[in-house]
């Protein structure tokens, strides 16, 4: 059979990775024998002034040119509004031609699917390969297709689902990359990633499926909450290719949690060491998991960091959601990782619709906390519920959230016509929809999301200071200075990826209006914090200069520069990394010393405000010395 | 998954050296390196090197070469002595360094490496480096 697979646009990023599901999806169909052709149209728009127009004309040349029996769309929850159309320009082409629908979105709505777009013949529940194989089969011998596993067709126009009769055994893949390599251009691919990057990286698959049975995760119930990982010669033979003929150097192992299975992890971590190729790799990992002793191993084997939902500071929530993380365990993975120079990346989870301002506080204050102790990148994200998360059958009150729709769609510009075709359809398109929740309104949450974010990732000092002084109240603090100063906007926040200053420029008065209002903080406490505030802005300018950034420092030389700080910056870190009080003597004059150190490396150091022109003689304090 | 309190331990530090010097260190043993062994912490900079003597490796597991450098593992005698250098500001002016991770971040340059007890590819190994239990 002849079949063609596409994947609508998905991301207005420039660097684009090959669609792992869908390429599985053609390895396996080529596997089977199948001639295979696959479009992927967020590769293919990139670089076109006007992708959002003529992405359906590039898919109807392509069927003109290839000629497909079957159709395959695959849809993510952003952009499955995109899928339909493309649905119906293959039709259009060819009325004669079967479509078939899959993917997270599409594979988790499958009747709903069918009940919406007239055009689309059959969608395939969750996993998709063996449904998709014997349906070709069935349409290549005339056989019906009602014991086709996972298939949703139509019986006298009304949609039926086929039950499933269990999941695949991922070891009967072959390595997909090289199978493919006829029908995808990867090479196309690897060229979208900027030329002096720090690292090539591709997603590719190491399994599916993951144990837990957290209320508002989709993917673990998509995968039917069974482990399963490819087998390890398997993998690495997919490393091997990717980075010999395409120079692919960071590998991110898309699997929901690969980190259960510890022997596992030994066994690629000898096989990716014993293969000597120059690679790195990052998983996913629960800070309940117990990798000690093995995490060495993956930092020598190329583990360059590790991704963890911790979804919530409250224990309370952490029950409720049935994610179950406790804080001693959260916070010694984290410093744990850490000091293996493995990064990590800490997801929250903000809006439950239980959730107290309180406990968004705490959460808030940890992600700052998790900085502070070494974790790359805290990120805080709305709750929406997207099926089949058990969480998504509760019906909660929502309301569309344009908002997110901006962030996610695949194009810069959200037309009117298709933001009004979503918002008017919260069943099939729930992810665009934030539930109620009582942790504030949907406009004050939203701000909690892309304030926060931002001010850990610029100034964690700072809002480490916030939460742990405030507590309870740092969230409804903040909220008195939304309602006096307004918002950030999302093109103040990403107005220059290469910048802080547009972001900071909007920061900084909304915190030091906290501060201000804040109605308890004593009169050192809020010195406190504006003097960390003030010692992180003139980090972030320290940083971000070309050369030696002077302006507004007390002392200087060719590879340093110094200032007096009202506050002890160095007791501070360490009072909050080691739990420590908080107190006045906190506040006191400290010279803070920054150094430019080369290879874009930076150090920082404290010394008595009394030092200053001793230093100032020298005109540079590098040297090495012994430090252990 | 395997019980981490049946595993050995051993301790090892991890970090890069140039081609020329992994050529020179063979592997298992400490391939007749001489001279103390400077490994650098970050691949690609010089400004954390850890310093350990010839006389208190036990062993050497190579890695991948990148970009002149190659991975390594030193598998370190029981006792021995680890010397970290940092690249910074000269010791004679007292200065105390801030822990600040997003300006650097200081890591101990030691681990401790557990090796699953019925792992076909260490046991002759574990024997030479005289493993304690855990």
């Amino acid at each position: 059979m002849r079949v063609l697979l596409t994947q609508p646009p998905l991301s207005t990023l420039p660097e684009v990775c090959p669609p792992v599901g869908l390429c599985t999806l053609a390895a396996w169909l080529i596997h089977k024998g199948h001639e295979v052709s696959l479009l992927d149209l967020d590769l293919a728009v990139k670089g076109l002034p006007s992708g959002q127009e003529i992405y359906r004309d590039l898919l109807a040349d392509e069927v003109r040119r290839f000629a497909p029996q079957v159709v395959g769309v695959t849809s993510m929850f952003n952009n499955s509004l995109q899928a339909e159309r493309l649905i119906r320009t293959v039709k259009d082409c060819d009325d004669s031609i079967i479509t078939v629908g899959g993917g997270s979105h599409f594979g988790a709505l499958t009747v709903p699917s069918l009940q919406r777009i007239p055009r689309l013949d059959h969608a395939i529940e969750g996993e998709g390969e063996e449904a998709f194989a014997q349906l070709l089969d069935a349409v290549a011998t005339g056989a019906g297709v009602a014991d086709i596993p996972r298939l949703c067709h139509r019986v006298d126009g009304e949609p039926r689902q086929n039950p499933s009769r269990g999941l695949m055994d991922l070891a009967e893949i072959p390595p997909i990359w090289p199978l493919v390599d006829g029908c995808v251009d990867i090479g196309r691919y690897a060229r979208t990633i900027p030329a002096g990057a720090g690292r090539r990286a591709i997603y590719i698959e190491a399994g599916r499926g993951c144990p837990f049975v957290c209320t508002f995760c989709a993917t673990a119930p998509f995968w039917e909450r069974k482990y399963r990982v490819k087998p390890v010669a398997a993998l690495l033979a997919e490393i091997r290719f990717l980075h010999e003929q395409y120079g692919y150097d960071g590998f991110m192992l898309v699997h929901d949690l690969l980190t259960v299975d510890r022997d596992y992890l030994n066994e690629l971590s000898e096989a990716v060491w014993e293969s000597r190729l120059p690679v790195e790799w990052m998983a996913n990992h629960r800070t309940d998991i117990d990798l000690r002793g093995l995490l060495p191993k993956m930092k020598a084997a190329g583990c360059w960091a590790m991704f963890f939902g911790i979804e919530s500071a409250s224990p309370r929530l952490q029950k409720t959601i049935r994610k179950g993380l406790k804080q001693e365990g959260i916070v010694s993975t984290i410093t744990g990782l850490a000091d293996l120079g493995i990064a990590s990346t800490c997801s929250f989870v903000i809006g439950f619709p239980d959730e107290t301002p309180e406990e968004l506080s705490a959460t808030v204050a940890l992600g700052a906390d998790l900085k502070l102790l070494g974790a790359g990148m805290v990120q805080f994200h709305r709750l929406r519920t997207w099926p089949p998360a058990p969480l998504s059958r509760a019906l909660l009150p929502a309301r569309f959230d344009l908002d997110s729709l901006r962030l996610e769609y695949p194009f810069l510009d959200v037309l009117d016509a298709d933001a009004a075709a979503i918002a008017a359809d919260p069943e099939f398109f729930a992810g665009y929809f934030a539930p109620a929740t009582t942790a504030g309104t949907f406009a004050q949450m939203a701000q909690v999301e892309i304030f926060f974010t931002h001010a850990v990732h610029m100034v964690p000092l700072t809002v480490a200071l916030m939460g742990r002084l405030a507590g309870g109240s740092l969230i409804p603090a903040f909220y008195g200075v939304l309602s006096r100063l307004g918002g950030v906007s999302r093109q103040e926040m990403e107005a220059d990826p290469g910048s802080p200053w547009p972001a900071w420029s909007a920061l900084r008065p909304r915190l030091e209006s906290w501060v201000a209002l804040h109605p308890t903080l004593e009169d050192w406490q809020r010195r406190l914090i504006l003097g960390a505030m003030d010692y992180e802005e003139r980090r972030l300018r320290f940083v971000n200069s070309d050369g030696v950034e002077r302006d507004g420092m007390d002392a200087g030389g060719d590879d340093w520069a110094a200032f007096v700080s009202t506050v002890d910056i160095a007791l501070a870190f360490d009072r909050l990394r080691g739990g420590g009080a908080l107190t006045p003597d906190l506040v006191q004059d400290w010279a803070v010393v920054f150094t430019r150190q080369g290879h874009g490396a930076f150090g920082v150091y404290t010394t008595g405000a009394d030092h200053l022109p001793e230093l100032s003689q020298r005109p540079s304090l590098m040297a090495a010395s012994s430090v252990q | 998954m395997a019980n981490t309190e049946q595993q050995n331990a051993t301790y090892a530090v991890i970090g890069y050296v140039p081609d020329e010097v992994a050529k020179s260190l063979g592997t298992g043993g400490s391939g007749g390196y001489g001279r103390a062994l400077e490994l650098r912490v970050k691949r690609g900079s010089d400004q954390e090197i850890v310093r350990v003597q010839p006389d208190h490796v036990a062993g050497i597991l190579q890695g991948a070469s990148q970009e002149g450098e190659t991975g390594v593992q030193v598998f370190l005698k029981e006792n021995a002595t680890v010397e970290t250098l940092t690249r910074g500001i000269a010791s004679d002016l007292h200065l105390q360094g801030i822990s600040d991770p997003n300006v650097w971040w200081h890591r101990p340059p030691l681990v401790s490496i557990f090796v699953h007890p019925q792992d076909p590819r260490f046991p002759k190994f574990l024997e030479q480096l005289q493993l304690k239990q855990q």
